[in-house]
């Protein structure tokens, strides 16, 4: 039995954009800290 | 094979395919249904292309054909268990396709059910059991100061 | 290979490492400046922020085998292969609580050997010391081999070159700016790696239609689809456990814990986990599409960036340089530091000399590092194919220190015995499983038989402990010390 298509579908879309949103989320936080002055 | 035939036929412009031998680079992992496949032509011809074909049967009735282009390799993958014919050929530039090569026989032996199962059962504990040991302690501790 | 030309020019390839190069040790120098001190250097002043923290937990442990791998385990593998080597982001979502316990039970600790030193006494120690630089050194040999590999097949720059100069630039600004650098460096390198993931991903998507990627797979690779592929399978729980157990044990992630600031720990790790689970499948796809785009595929290792190089051309190529370099270098560096860090505290500090100075120990890290990168230059130059899989050897050496680590850390009872047997049986297992069964089970067997040599020890013979005695103070009063 094999995967439906459907599935690999959203395995290989959900996988780029929470890629593209971890990116977004790491860049806000660095400029979060960054305005409180507490990178390190 | 008929190497006089082939002379025969032998044109100026058209040199017709070699006959190609096929080998199997890479048993170890076939039983992961996996392997790398190497071919070497008999005698050079310029710019040939070769096709892979693949079948679960020996007289190939049903067959997966694959165009590899001018590599002299591929690696094959996502087979089924049992045993996996191949067969390549070589193809000149103008499209005289020469003889198959002899079938290569792989025989692809994925681990048994049951051993699948005892090992992914034995997954199953442990992790839940690794992650409870880890999150009970967690929460029993919680209340203290934050590291 | 039979790769009939290489994807990029070498004259690019020389350019691009070039600049990397520069820039990185240019930072390491900039941020050695508060890298003085031992603090400073081992843990970045114990100040780490979010942003930070989370970035280079992220960017630590997507390796070259991630982006390389990745693509490896979808050909061989398929969809499970894929879904398999995402629960190695499992490791870092348990570290979470295990971080923020690790904080409180030594807030001035240093290393993972000194946790298992005061715990579990001085056997256990010396077991876990063996085991985590065997690790360290086949993760170090293995990224260093990979690099001088991937250069020369993207850019045709030779092996020797590739991979001597990664190392070059890995233990310069790892050596000037100590876990700032290694920290900082990380965070350009986890946004990089993020933006050339998702590029070539989305530009792949643009150029194929994924219903005939699925069609072609499953008529030309159809177990790969398969729900019940059982290699793969049984690769799940494998690389789940690896994963633990390279986390859980490695000082690389102690030290982590050890530098974020207060409160920051636990949320870095979480989140560190998500950013790092989607990127084996989105980089791991390509290896899907290879044949739909008409690309034969004659090493599975190379098939990420053969699809790159083949649907974006050059820039393609360029992206997956660049993203494989800073997978390198975020690695490399960490192991560089956090052994060293290792050695010098651990073996030096606390077995040979108990009362070096800390400007002493600070030093001799230097030198560590520098020793390391010659070691591993030497172990790389030769290019034996097999040191490569040396590395999966470590999978039940490491899974064996599972439970040892993470029952030390919550069961006041533990055995300090148990915890050595567990070690030593589990490793000892496991490492027959690899041969007689297959790779794909060593690392769960290694963490099955250390489990239950753990569970029944305790059981059997509890041992109460007084946490206390994991808050080292040294005779200075400031840090964790003999």
């Amino acid at each position: 039995m094999l995967f439906p298509k459907f599935i690999v579908e959203i395995l290989i879309y959900a996988a780029l954009v929470g890629s593209g949103l971890g990116m977004v989320t790491l860049l806000l936080l660095l400029f979060k800290d960054f305005k409180k002055r507490r990178i390190w | 094979m008929a190497v006089a035939a082939q002379q025969a036929l032998r044109t100026p412009e058209r040199t017709p395919a070699p006959p190609v031998t096929l080998e199997q680079a890479s048993p170890v992992t076939a039983n992961e249904g996996h392997l790398r496949l190497s071919w070497k032509p008999e005698g050079e011809v310029p710019d040939l292309s070769f096709e892979l074909e693949r079948s679960l049967n020996a007289d190939f009735r049903e067959v997966a054909l694959r165009k590899v282009g001018a590599d002299r390799a591929s690696y094959v993958s996502g087979l089924r268990e049992g045993e996996n014919y191949f067969r390549v050929r070589a193809v000149t530039a103008a499209g005289d396709a020469g003889p198959w090569s002899e079938a290569l026989v792989v025989r692809v032996d994925y681990p048994s059910r049951r051993q699948v199962f005892i090992l992914m059962a034995v997954g199953a504990v442990l992790l839940i059991a690794t992650v409870l040991l880890i999150l009970a302690g967690h929460a029993r501790r919680r209340g203290a100061r934050e590291g | 290979m039979d790769l009939r030309e290489t994807v990029l020019d070498p004259t690019a390839g020389w350019l691009l490492l070039a600049f990397f190069g520069i820039a990185w040790v240019a930072l390491g120098l900039y941020w050695g400046r508060k890298a003085r001190d031992l603090e400073g250097f081992m843990l970045a002043g114990r100040n780490v922020g979010l942003a930070l923290g989370a970035a280079t937990a992220m960017a630590t442990w997507v390796t070259s085998n991630t982006i390389m791998l990745a693509p490896q385990f979808a050909v061989q593998m398929g969809i499970w292969g894929m879904l398999a080597y995402s629960t190695a982001s499992f490791g870092l979502l348990l570290f979470a609580p295990m971080a923020l316990r690790i904080r409180k039970l030594m807030p001035k600790g240093y290393t993972s050997g000194d946790f298992i030193r005061l715990r579990y006494g001085r056997a256990a120690w010396v077991v876990f010391l063996l085991i985590s630089l065997f690790y360290s050194m086949a993760w170090l040999v293995s990224m260093g081999m990979a690099g001088g590999i991937v250069l020369k097949a993207l850019a045709g720059i030779p092996y020797a070159y590739g991979m001597s100069a990664i190392l070059l630039v890995c233990v310069i600004y790892t050596l000037f700016g100590g876990l700032y650098a290694v920290i900082g460096t990380d965070f350009f390198q986890s946004v990089i790696i993020l933006i050339g993931v998702v590029t070539v991903g989305a530009v792949v998507l643009s150029r194929i239609d994924v219903t005939q990627v699925y069609h072609d797979v499953a008529a030309q690779q159809p177990t790969l689809l398969a729900v019940f592929m059982p290699v793969a399978l049984l690769s799940l729980f494998n690389n789940m456990f690896f994963g633990f157990g390279e986390i859980f044990h490695n000082n690389v992630w102690w030290s982590r814990a050890f530098a974020m600031r207060d409160g920051v720990s636990y949320k870095a790790f979480l989140l560190s986990g998500l950013l790092w689970f989607p990127i084996p499948v989105a980089a791991g796809f390509l290896g899907l599409c290879a044949g739909t785009l008409g690309i034969n595929v004659t090493d599975p290792d190379m098939v990420g960036p053969l699809v790159a190089g083949s649907v974006l051309g050059p820039i393609g190529a360029m992206v997956v340089f660049v993203v494989i370099f800073c997978s390198l270098a975020s690695s490399i560096d960490s192991l560089l530091a956090a052994t060293s860090d290792l050695l010098a505290e651990d073996v030096y500090r606390k077995m040979i000399a108990p009362s070096a100075s800390e400007a002493r120990v600070r030093k001799l890290s230097s030198w560590i590092i520098i020793g390391l990168g010659l070691l591993t230059w030497a172990l790389c130059m030769p290019r034996l194919n097999y040191l490569l899989q040396v590395l999966f050897f470590a999978g039940p050496l490491v899974g064996s220190a599972i439970w040892p680590v993470a029952a030390g850390l919550y069961w006041k009872k533990a055995n300090p015995t148990g915890a050595l047997w567990a070690m030593i049986l589990g490793s000892a297992v496991g490492l027959v499983a690899y041969f007689q069964i297959g790779w794909f089970t060593a690392a769960l067997i290694g963490a099955a038989v250390s489990a239950v040599v753990v569970c029944l020890t305790t059981w059997l013979a509890p041992r109460e402990f007084d946490w206390s005695r994991l808050n080292e103070v040294t005779p200075e009063g400031t840090e964790g010390g003999a």
